[in-house]
């Protein structure tokens, strides 16, 4: 006879009922920017064991045959302290790598496409880049040796500072969560200023009466965080669906790690655990100012 | 087990409600706290349920000075104190038997083990056929009784009512002050404030607390018609 139920009568108010939805709102927010953390973290560990490793020269395209320079050059590279290995990239590679460019077919014949070799660093020693590059000009003019390195940097530093504003963007969703929950909270407190009292006076203790609060935060902050989190879900699936077609590097695409699937789980549950701290702190600081 | 000393009582800047109020209830005894409306009596029985806090003097519960309870052990004390308050401030989406359960829930009792405890309760307020009932399909009288047995149930050595005769008809009125009478002789000390002077004349078996123009004076139960004229004349203030 005697039910379950709460001696705070939520059910009865509906004022709350928009929390689930902000906080699904934000959850939602909260669960792109973590994908596009991971995303590019993957992404840069990826570029990183890629391209560390590699240089590459280029000998400029010349009316005559370029065959020569480029073994010797080769020859050069080869014999440079540090060099693990030096390849020289085929002419049907070259026209395989601007195929997407210029489309199938031997239209690249046409033009004059340089020279390339593919120098992979012994790992763990470094080479001498304006030395070697130096010793191959002489026998190939205009030759460049490019290391990697410096634009893996510039992109390293880049995917850097993205990750920094998706990181500002979940400690700001994180801190606007928080805000919501409190308003809410205390316009609860507002409107079960009643039951609260009489609960207060029968000799409830604050914790008890905080406890009915938490309570109710944690189940609308994991609502919440759940509609957030299946709607990133379908965010995701529809991009993840599209990159294709648009033909961005593949390094963009969400492929889900671990990491990144336990952080999208791990992230209603962290939103109803802000949703019930943060209502038991503003229940419990409003019951102390009562007697 | 209720002292008053020098208990002085003011609402922000207004002027003090309660001045000098000295007595000292001791326990199993019965009181009626009367005075005109706007004398003070619910400020008074706030004061001893622990619902404001003097502006001046000590209030001892229990033999503990209240103002030197640390604030996480008030809980403590006021379920030793049971409420009837006015207006009967029951919770109306909880059915009697909830009402009454609450002081037990709230302690941490099960559900179940408190059910054959509440419903004999009910039933002793006479209210047996009523125990799944919501506030909103009862009568003034029978959310009275409800009240009357939420603030029992926790066996408390203090039962406050404020005008628990305020709204109901005198045939139910006697009825409720029979069990507060009840309830004294198992040997809870009670007090009730009311402005209803037939309740008083009725009842003069008891002693009256008198409360007029912020203080409080204790007449004798064996001359009522006196310490009512007394009372009458007014301004006196007192001692216990
Ligand atoms: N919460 C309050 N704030 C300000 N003044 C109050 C408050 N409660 C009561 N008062 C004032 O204190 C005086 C005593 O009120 P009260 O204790 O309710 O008297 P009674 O119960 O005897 O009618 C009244 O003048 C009333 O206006
Ligand atoms: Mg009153």
């Amino acid at each position: 006879m005697i039910k379950r139920r709460s001696p705070v009568p939520f059910e009865r108010e509906r004022s709350e009922r928009f929390l689930p939805f902000v906080i699904g709102a934000m959850t939602f927010l909260g669960a792109l920017a973590v994908v596009l953390l991971f995303t590019l973290d993957a992404a840069m560990t990826r570029w990183r064991a890629d391209l560390r490793d590699t240089l590459t020269v280029q000998i400029p395209a010349t009316k005559e045959a370029g065959g020569e320079r480029a073994e010797a050059v080769l020859a050069i590279v080869r014999a440079t302290p540090g060099v693990a290995n030096a390849q020289l990239v085929t002419y049907e590679e070259v026209e395989r790598l601007l195929e997407p460019w210029l489309g199938k077919g031997s239209a690249a014949k046409g033009l004059p496409i340089p020279i390339l070799i593919d120098i992979t660093r012994a790992p763990g020693a470094t080479i001498d880049r304006a030395a070697t590059e130096r010793q191959i000009q002489k026998a190939a003019p205009g030759a460049t040796i490019e290391d990697h390195g410096t634009w893996l940097n510039r992109l390293v530093r880049l995917a850097l500072s993205i990750q920094l504003v998706a990181a500002a963007i979940v400690m700001l969703i994180g801190a606007a969560a928080i805000a919501v929950v409190v308003f809410a909270t205390r316009a609860g407190l507002a409107v079960h200023h009643d039951a609260i009292e009489i609960l207060h006076l029968i000799g409830a203790q604050d914790a008890y009466i905080a406890r009915e609060f938490q309570t109710r935060a944690l189940s609308l902050g994991l609502r919440g965080g759940l509609y957030g989190l299946a709607l990133a879900a379908v965010a995701i699936a529809v991009f993840t669906a599209a990159l294709p077609d648009l033909s961005v590097a593949p390094a963009f695409r969400f492929s889900p790690d671990g990491r990144a699937l336990v952080a999208l789980v791990l992230l209603p549950v962290a939103t109803a655990l802000i949703a019930l701290l943060t209502a038991r702190h503003t229940v419990m600081r409003a019951l102390g100012r009562m007697p | 087990m209720i002292r008053f000393e020098k208990v002085g009582l003011r609402y922000g800047e207004r002027p003090e409600v309660l001045r000098g109020v000295n007595f000292d209830l001791s326990a199993g005894s019965f009181h009626f706290l009367t005075g005109p409306s706007g004398a003070g009596k619910s400020s008074l029985l706030k004061l001893i349920y622990l619902a404001l806090h003097p502006t001046e003097g000590r209030i001892i519960l229990f033999g503990r000075d209240v103002a030197k309870v640390p604030r996480r052990e008030l809980p403590w004390l006021r379920r030793r104190i049971g409420v009837v308050f006015q207006n009967f401030r029951l919770l109306g989406h909880f059915s009697a038997i909830e009402n009454v359960a609450l002081p037990l829930l709230i302690k941490g009792a099960k559900r179940q083990e408190v059910e054959t405890h509440v419903i004999e309760l009910l039933r002793w307020v006479g209210l047996g056929e009523r125990v799944a009932a919501y506030p909103a399909t009862m009568s003034d009288g029978e959310k009275q009784r409800v009240a009357i047995a939420r603030a029992v149930v926790g066996r408390p050595s203090v039962l406050l009512a404020d005008e628990p005769t305020g709204n109901i008809d005198p045939d139910q009125a006697i009825r409720i002050v029979h069990l507060f009478e009840e309830l004294n002789k198992l040997g809870t000390t009670v007090v009730i404030a009311t402005h209803d002077q037939n309740l008083i004349a009725r009842y003069n078996h008891h002693p009256v607390l008198h409360l007029e123009r912020a203080a409080v004076r204790r007449h004798d139960p064996l001359s009522p018609v006196t310490a009512l004229a007394a009372a009458a004349a007014g301004g006196v203030r007192s001692h216990d």
